[in-house]
Formats: structure tokens, C-alpha cells, sequence
């Protein structure tokens, strides 16, 4: 018996081990879930050459979006998860500087996190001059780019009034594919 | 007779390794906002859950309450308040995942205390909403 007892030790050892491992694997995985898609460094610059038109028109970039766990989770709890390349480097620098006044809200992240983020956003940011605006510069709205307002000009202005739409930020409302970063205007579904 | 219990063991982590496994429970983050409420306010009487639903519903002279995104039924999907985004149930009731996770219990009440009261919400609040939330079925 107690020969057996001895024997049996190595094999606890495993059973404990992995039993840690497991558990350790399931902590981890909830804290990063919600992204679904966790690519960071691979797919970092997966759509530079998409950015070189708009993405509206064409479609370019559709199967490409890039992505990142963090910013899918953090920038889309609360909106849309904003497509990089929607913006400047320099907008996206402004927007992650002043999160603890973002549109009215404090939207502070952990430092760490927010470092990641904006990173993620500077790598994939639009090169187009068209990303400035009229206004201030950087904006900090991609609605007060000279391109979203370009893109968007036969959307009628009773359109954007529709209480379904609410505010040009809600790009899902028409762009029935925007989660996925596709913008094709054959996703465009207006609502009544 | 060892061996085979030692099998069960290996069986066991292995299932346990299919299950979702959060950090923690509902039930552990409000017995640890008890044992904060406890340190920090000298005449903590225990929470209160329907101090909680108040809390939760009325409005702290700010233009949101909690239910603004939540919605008068936390175990309903809720609607940002600005964005009209989809937010998925708060209660635990209707929504596994909720009140699991420390790190995004603290970032989330951290967040939304600061909208809805320009302020951090003290454990007693922490704990009597969890408390409310924790009756929602």
C-alpha cells in the first residue's frame, strides 16, 4: 500500500499541474474575449494599401480590416470601434490624449491598454490629406472630415434626423456591415 | 484503488478545462466589497438591495442614472444612453459573464460612477447595487 502510495505521487503532480494550467488558461481568456479577432503585430499593416482610396466607394480593405483585441473591446463598448484608417495618426494621437474628456465623457484607460491602443491606431491610420478638416486641426471627429463629408453629401438631411440614425456616429444604423470594418456601399441599407 | 482516483482527478481537470471558468463569482465580489465597506465606513450595517434598485434607478444630478443604459430591467439588454449601442443585461440572472472579471468591475464602475455621479462610488453603493442586481432574476 504504501508502495503504491508512493507511486501514485508523480502522477498527482500531474493531475495538480494541470489542473493549475487549465484554470490559468480560463482566467486569461476571459479577460481578452470580447475581441474576437486578437491580432496585433501580423495584421498590423494589413490594409495600408486599402487605405489608398476611399473605402466607401470601392470596398477596398472590406476583407483585410485589421484588427485589435483591446481597441475592438475598448473602443467598442460603449460606439463603434472606429476603423483606424478612418482617422490621421495625428487625430487618433489628439483622441487618445484626451480620453478623460472624450465627447463628454471620461473615458480614461489603464495606461498600458491605452498605450497598446493607440499604437494600434497610429500603425493603421489613414495617409490621406482628405482626414483633415475645415476646422481644427487634427479633428477629432471623423464626421468633420473633409472625406466623411464628401462621401456622405446625397445623404439628406432629414436622413441624418431620423431618430433610428440619431447622430452620424452610428454607422451600423447604414453601413449594415460596419462591425466587420467594411464600408461597401452595397452593404448601405437606409432605415425608414 | 490510488490510481484510479488519481484518473478522476485527471478526468476532473480536464472537464473543468471545457467549463467557463470566471475569475471569481458574483457572490465573492460582493463578500469583498463587504469586507471593503467594512474597513472603510465606520457604521457599516450591511447593504441594502433595495437601496441598491434606488441607487440604480434615480438620477444623481447628473443627466444619466445607471438604468439610462441599463434600463429600468437589468436583465434586459440595455441601449447606450448617447450611442444607442447594444449593452448586454448587467444582471448576473441574464448574463454569466457579469461580475466576474475584478479588473472590469473596477474599470466599468469607475467609468460609469464618474457619468452618473462625477464621482467614484463608494463600496456601501458598489455593494447595495450588486445586491439589487443579485435579486433580478
Amino acid at each position: 500500500m504504501l508502495n503504491k502510495f508512493t507511486n501514485s505521487r508523480p502522477l498527482m503532480a500531474v493531475a495538480a499541474f494541470l489542473l493549475s494550467v487549465t484554470m490559468v488558461a480560463a482566467y486569461a481568456d476571459d479577460d481578452e474575449h470580447e475581441g474576437n479577432e486578437r491580432s496585433m503585430g501580423s495584421e498590423r499593416h494589413a490594409s495600408r494599401s486599402a487605405d489608398n482610396d476611399d473605402e466607401g466607394r470601392g470596398g477596398e480593405g472590406s476583407s483585410s480590416a485589421v484588427s485589435n483585441a483591446k481597441w475592438k473591446e475598448e473602443c467598442g463598448s460603449c460606439h463603434l470601434a472606429y476603423p483606424p484608417r478612418l482617422l490621421s495618426a495625428e487625430s487618433w494621437r489628439a483622441v487618445m490624449s484626451g480620453l478623460d474628456k472624450h465627447f463628454g465623457s471620461n473615458a480614461s484607460l489603464d495606461p498600458v491598454v491605452a498605450a497598446e491602443i493607440g499604437d494600434f491606431l497610429e500603425q493603421n491610420a489613414s495617409t490621406r490629406k482628405h482626414r483633415s478638416s475645415n476646422g481644427v486641426e487634427p479633428p477629432l471627429r471623423i464626421t468633420d472630415t473633409r472625406w466623411f463629408k464628401s462621401e456622405h453629401r446625397e445623404v439628406s438631411s432629414r436622413m441624418w434626423k431620423n431618430p433610428k440614425v440619431k447622430s452620424p456616429s452610428n454607422c451600423e444604423v447604414c453601413h449594415t456591415r460596419a462591425e466587420s470594418g467594411s464600408f461597401n456601399e452595397h452593404d448601405v441599407r437606409m432605415p425608414k | 484503488m490510488l490510481r484510479i482516483s488519481c484518473v478522476t482527478v485527471l478526468l476532473l481537470a480536464a472537464g473543468l478545462a471545457v467549463q467557463p471558468a470566471y475569475a471569481e463569482s458574483p457572490k465573492d465580489v460582493l463578500a469583498a466589497l463587504q469586507s471593503e465597506a467594512a474597513r472603510s465606513t465606520p457604521d457599516f450595517q450591511g447593504f441594502s438591495a433595495s437601496r441598491g434598485e434606488t441607487f440604480f434607478k434615480v438620477k444623481h444630478g447628473n443627466e444619466w442614472s445607471c438604468s439610462s443604459c441599463h434600463t429600468e430591467n437589468p436583465a434586459a439588454t440595455g441601449k447606450h444612453a448617447k450611442t444607442d449601442k447594444p449593452i448586454e443585461p448587467i444582471a448576473p440572472s441574464a448574463n454569466a459573464e457579469r461580475f466576474t472579471n475584478p479588473k472590469k468591475i473596477e474599470k466599468w464602475f469607475k467609468r460609469n460612477c464618474n457619468d452618473v455621479l462625477d464621482r467614484i462610488c463608494t463600496p456601501q453603493e458598489k455593494g447595495d447595487v450588486l445586491a439589487y442586481l443579485l435579486t433580478v432574476r
